[in-house]
């Protein structure tokens, strides 16, 4: 099952890649930027599904006291703070050159730095603690209620007015052309498989180092 | 040692959260205002506005080293000028956040040009719309 989930992974994300970089036409208004989009968008929904399966595997470890579901709440937690990194930064590279900025204090923003610290805290105060047990709760109690932050990260271009476009995608129709879904779609498919292995793998490192 | 090390970073932390929540607070959940707000509400000429909108097509202009166009919202319309380079792909059509003060004669002085990219994705089609682009 590893080595198949690898090599698929693998597959989807080179497949991905060759679409964004080659197959992809340029936007009519951004040109070529058009291409962080399948970075930026993939890495916010793995950020999103990392921290359901923080919030999840958290609140089941505060109410078991199983080993194995601190594993997997910390590799959330770990992954989250990753792909929230990465796409704040993919979209700072994409501001500075389309907007003429690198940042903007409007609502989307705002709350997907929120969103990164938040994880980045939730790792902190696992070592906080001198009792390892406390601080493993700790850490579960800022993962599940960090997750709060995930809808309003989504629902803020709707919510509020702010700089960022709102979604491309929604009830209300696709606004994005047919030549960009698919790169999308298979970069998206690409990540999410992407943080299914480094979930895996992250949460057996975690049960190898307690074995020893 | 570690737990001073650990207290810092946790210090950094909580610090960043607070700094960008107040930050955000401030400007975030309304980050500008349309044309028509603008014109409905009696504003302090020497406080700084940001104003959004549709940049009205054929009127964006440099004479002189300052850029001029008009922002729209479908119904009001504010006249900006502004005399440094933009940055970002500002195209007549496409939307504009300017921050600034407004003059005496009802146009905006812009200290900044933000470009707001639509949620519309297109292959070209046709040449591209004139933009006005230039290096920083």
């Amino acid at each position: 099952m590893r080595p198949f989930a690898v090599g698929a992974t693998a597959a989807l994300l080179s497949v991905g890649l060759f679409l964004a970089l080659w197959v992809s036409p340029p936007d009519s208004y951004q040109g070529e930027y058009v291409r962080i989009l399948y970075v930026h968008v993939p890495a916010a929904l793995a950020a999103y599904g990392a921290a359901a399966v923080a919030c999840g595997a958290s609140a089941l470890y505060l109410w078991r006291r199983d080993l194995r579901w601190d594993f997997v709440g910390r590799a959330g937690a770990e992954l989250a703070a990753l792909f929230s990194g990465l796409t704040l930064l993919t979209g700072m590279l994409w501001g500075k050159p389309v907007w003429g900025v690198w940042w903007a204090w409007d609502a989307r923003l705002v709350t997907t730095a929120v969103l990164f610290l938040l994880y980045v805290g939730c790792l902190l105060v696992r070592d906080l603690a001198d009792d390892p047990e406390r601080g493993r709760r700790l850490s579960a109690a800022v993962a599940v209620l960090a997750f709060l932050d995930v809808p309003v990260v989504h629902y803020s271009v709707v919510w509020f007015r702010t700089l960022h476009q709102g979604p491309s995608i929604s009830l209300q129709g696709v606004k994005l052309a047919p030549e960009f879904l698919l790169p999308l779609a298979v970069n998206t498919l690409a990540y999410l498989a992407l943080l299914g292995v480094l979930l895996a793998e992250r949460a057996r490192l975690a049960s190898l180092e307690v074995e020893r | 040692m570690k737990r001073v090390r650990l207290a810092a970073a946790v210090l950094v932390v909580v610090g960043s959260l607070g700094y960008v929540v107040a930050g955000g607070l401030r400007e975030a959940v309304v980050y500008y205002v349309t044309p028509t707000e603008l014109q409905s509400r009696p504003l302090d000429p020497r406080r700084p506005v940001r104003v959004g909108g549709q940049v009205v097509p054929g009127s964006l202009r440099r004479e002189g080293g300052v850029l001029r166009f008009v922002l729209s919202d479908g119904q009001a319309q504010v006249a900006v000028r502004f005399a440094g380079s933009v940055e970002g792909l500002l195209v007549e059509g496409q939307g504009a956040v300017v921050e600034g003060r407004l003059g005496p004669d009802g146009a905006l002085d812009a200290r900044s040009v933000v470009v707001k990219h639509s949620e519309e994705y297109t292959p070209p089609r046709s040449p591209l719309p004139p933009a006005e682009r230039s290096a920083p």
